[in-house]
């Protein structure tokens, strides 16, 4: 709520244009215009044009009527009930909120509470529409923005609505909604419309409600976080400690050979939509081998974004290999090249294509980089054979290991519908673990495939 | 007397009515919205949108709602700027109903459909009956419907139009169809308007959208940006779309949402969400554009100059002196 107060309103700075703010307040507001971009441009609007607002008499409007039962709510006089779940209440003070009292633990003076409005053109597929009778009017219960709350937060009892079993029944199907089937035994609940995509503005509205209730709860940290003015995390703050990682460690392991460069101020921006969510971090460049360093959240399946976009990035940093590197300690690293940076079909069976895959398992950040271009770069003298080179066992070993039987099964499935390879048909579990030995025991690939001869020859 | 006191007493009055003129002056000069009757805003333009305000039918629940969750003057404040802001963009848009209803009225010219007596619509081969169809399963009708949008320039003197000629034709029809009856072009109107935005929704709670255009054309040097870009007037075209808060955002992305958060006056959450917003117009706009990336770059190398150069502290537009 803080920060938001922090903000004047718009009639405060209407007040401060006019001249009618007091002292205080002015050089109070002086201070915050100086720093608040949002605040200058709303003043600046209100400027514009002329302030046209002599005083004139008041007009008399003709108001309404008050229903005397909303008023009779707020009537300080009056006794509130013992809290119990299903019934609605306005909680905290001075901006109060609506919410459904979903459970009550009296021992420890909390409630389990479901964000509400009075706003019912607002509600989503996730939300109850209620008759409050007191109010005499609807109210919509936001069955999926629970939250918890002290029970003396709970400033003005509203209704009791008698809906537990309806909230529960529409939490159920938010909870199957995600691929299981839905009962037929389930009762018609009247919910809001469901949100139709990520420009609904309801979606704005849920995390308002959302945050309003989070500031009721008693064990919210945001409020501390938040007051941590100069010393929070940003999101980006990680993204420089790789960069200086990198920055301090490459070049003094590689010894002068590699450079590590920031990157374009376009590039860093990221990829329009969907790349936004990878940031990149560096480039690293040596010799003609440059490595675009991006954070991610990369696992063996894939590297956690489109291949489509990497290849875009590749191409906007004038880079070869992607490195994606875990954003958390300790930034475990993939590092991929541009040639196979696409979906591609997996031998033997070929069914589907398959993400980019790595050159190597993950190692932090640091050291993946570094081996990528001790092996990329090679040595004026070979000092070992062209196959121990060429070959990159830790790569092949754990793949054929883990495949070895499943691709026995597909081979036999293609080929013996067609009727070939008799040889392949009789392959079985025994040779699987004969051809676990096999990987495990060869050096080099030559030794490897007379291996596999001799076994399926057999 | 304060405003509130006024209102927990059931009778608003003196103290209520000028916080409302008031505001609606505020709400509206900040906020960029036209006013009536193409005047010009001043306090008497402003009483007379608050004596609107006072009279929709909807303000008897909106000042019981006030009377329920404001606990004091300054919250009154709060909710009321979010209250008025949302009626001057129901405002816009019930105009807007009313532009709909007679662009309607020129699709439903098309020889698929007769015009009846009572200025009603069917189609040419259909039954003449009204139609006994529920309004809902009409709404219903359109919801399969792809409705797109042309191009338009949000500088453009002209308001835009509602959606492609294809797409209203394509609304048309299918209500017409699902009506298996005779409907007034009013009941078509409503029916479509769900699927084109034209709707109501939040009352009580400020919402982002809804400031006016604002490429920023004034600013020395913006349009200078991106010259190297092909149709880099596309990427002005698309900063003017953005609310005010979501330039902010892409200008200050470095910043994160907890920092962004803090400079438009929105928790971290609401940030991200709003981030996520000018990101999401970003990708449907540059979705099929062929350079849609170096478009997009320029969006927010804009935005980064804008919020550098908009209104700086010293800008003698805003300095009390």
């Amino acid at each position: 709520m803080e920060q938001r107060a922090a903000h004047p309103l718009d009639v405060e700075l209407l007040s401060y244009a006019l001249g009618e703010a007091d002292a205080t307040f002015a050089a109070e507001l002086d201070e915050h215009l100086g720093e608040c971009l949002l605040c200058r441009i709303h003043l600046n609007r209100i400027r514009r044009g002329g302030l046209e607002m002599g005083r004139t008499v008041t007009p008399t409007l003709a108001y309404p009527q008050i229903a005397s039962s909303v008023l009779g709510l707020v009537d300080d006089r009056r006794l509130s009930p013992a809290v119990q779940p299903g019934q609605l209440w306005l909680a905290g003070s001075p901006g109060r909120m609506l919410v459904w009292v979903e459970a009550v633990n009296e021992s420890a003076g909390l409630a389990t509470v479901l964000a509400a409005t009075l706003d019912v053109g607002a509600a989503d597929h996730t939300s109850l529409i209620v008759d409050s009778e007191s109010l005499g009017r609807e109210v919509a219960i936001f069955a999926s923005i629970p939250g918890s709350i002290a029970v003396d937060r709970l400033e003005i009892f509203v209704d009791d609505t008698d809906r537990v079993a309806d909230v529960a029944q529409l939490q159920a199907r938010i909870e199957q909604s995600s691929g299981q089937t839905r009962s037929r035994r389930n009762k018609a609940l009247r919910v809001g419309a469901r949100i139709s995509g990520a420009s609904d503005e309801r979606l704005e509205f849920r995390q308002m409600l959302a945050d309003q209730l989070a500031e009721l709860d008693p064990y919210n940290d945001d409020a501390e976080i938040d007051a941590e003015a100069s010393g929070d995390e940003s999101q980006f703050d990680p993204i420089r400690r790789m960069h200086d990682e990198l920055a301090s460690d490459l070049p003094a392991r590689r010894a002068g050979l590699c450079e590590v460069r920031s990157l374009d101020y376009e590039l860093l921006a990221g990829s329009y939509a969907r790349a936004l969510t990878v940031q990149p971090i560096a480039t690293v460049h040596e010799l003609d081998c440059v490595v675009l360093v991006v954070a991610n959240t990369p696992s063996p399946a894939g590297f956690g974004f489109e291949a489509e976009d990497a290849y875009q990035l590749l191409l906007h940093s004038g880079a070869d290999s992607l490195a994606v590197a875990d954003a958390a300690e300790p930034h475990m690293t993939f590092i991929y090249e541009r040639s196979v940076l696409r979906p591609a079909f997996e031998l033997p069976s070929a069914l589907e294509r398959q993400q980019p895959r790595p050159l190597s398992r993950s190692q932090p950040l640091v050291q993946a980089v570094l081996e990528y271009l001790q092996r990329d770069v090679y040595p004026i003298e070979p000092d070992s054979e062209p196959d121990t080179v060429l070959f990159r066992r830790t790569e092949i070993d754990e793949f054929l290991r883990a495949r070895a039987l499943a691709a026995i099964d597909d081979l036999k499935q293609i080929r013996g519908t067609k009727g070939k390879h008799r040889a392949l048909k009789a392959l079985g579990p025994r040779d699987a673990a004969a051809l676990e030995v096999a990987i495990a025991t060869s050096i080099t690939v030559h030794a490897l495939l007379a291996q596999i001869e001799e076994i399926t020859g057999q | 007397v304060s405003a509130l006191s006024e209102l927990k007493a059931g009778t608003p009055s003196t103290a209520f009515t000028e916080l409302l003129i008031k505001t609606v002056f505020a709400v509206a000069k900040a906020h960029g919205f036209p006013p009536p009757n193409r005047g010009h805003w001043n306090r008497s333009a402003a009483a007379d949108v608050a004596a609107e305000f006072v009279a929709h039918q909807r303000t008897e629940k909106i000042l019981e709602a006030l009377v329920l969750t404001c606990g004091d003057d300054r919250a009154l404040a709060l909710t009321l700027q979010a209250v008025v802001r949302n009626f001057l963009r129901d405002r816009g848009r019930a105009t807007e109903m009313g532009r709909l209803v007679v662009r309607i009225n020129r699709a439903l010219k098309a020889p698929c459909y007769k015009r009846l007596p009572g200025n009603r619509f069917a189609l040419v081969d259909g039954s003449a009956e009204a139609s006994t169809v529920s309004p809902d399963e009409l709404v219903a009708a359109t919801a399969g419907i792809r409705v797109t949008y042309p191009r338009w320039d949000p500088m453009s003197d002209r308001r835009p139009p509602f959606a492609s000629k294809a797409s209203i034709d394509e609304l048309v029809r299918a209500v017409m169809a699902a009506a298996c009856g005779s409907l007034r072009a009013a009941d078509v109107t409503y029916a479509i308007a769900p699927a084109l935005l034209v709707a109501a929704g939040n009352v009580l709670v400020e919402l982002d959208e809804g400031d006016p255009p604002d490429t920023g054309s004034e600013i020395a040097g913006l349009q200078s940006l991106g010259m190297n870009i092909e149709d880099r007037e596309r990427a002005f075209e698309i900063f003017g779309l953005l609310t005010t808060r979501q330039k902010i955002a892409l200008g200050y992305l470095d910043d994160g949402v907890r920092k962004i958060g803090r400079r438009i006056g929105r928790g971290h959450s609401q940030a991200a969400v709003i981030l996520g917003a000018a990101q999401t117009k970003l990708k449907e706009e540059l979705m099929e554009e062929d350079n849609g990336q170096d478009i997009a770059q320029l969006v927010i190398q804009i935005a980064r100059f804008w919020v550098e150069h908009r209104t700086d502290p010293d800008d003698g537009t805003y300095t009390a002196s």
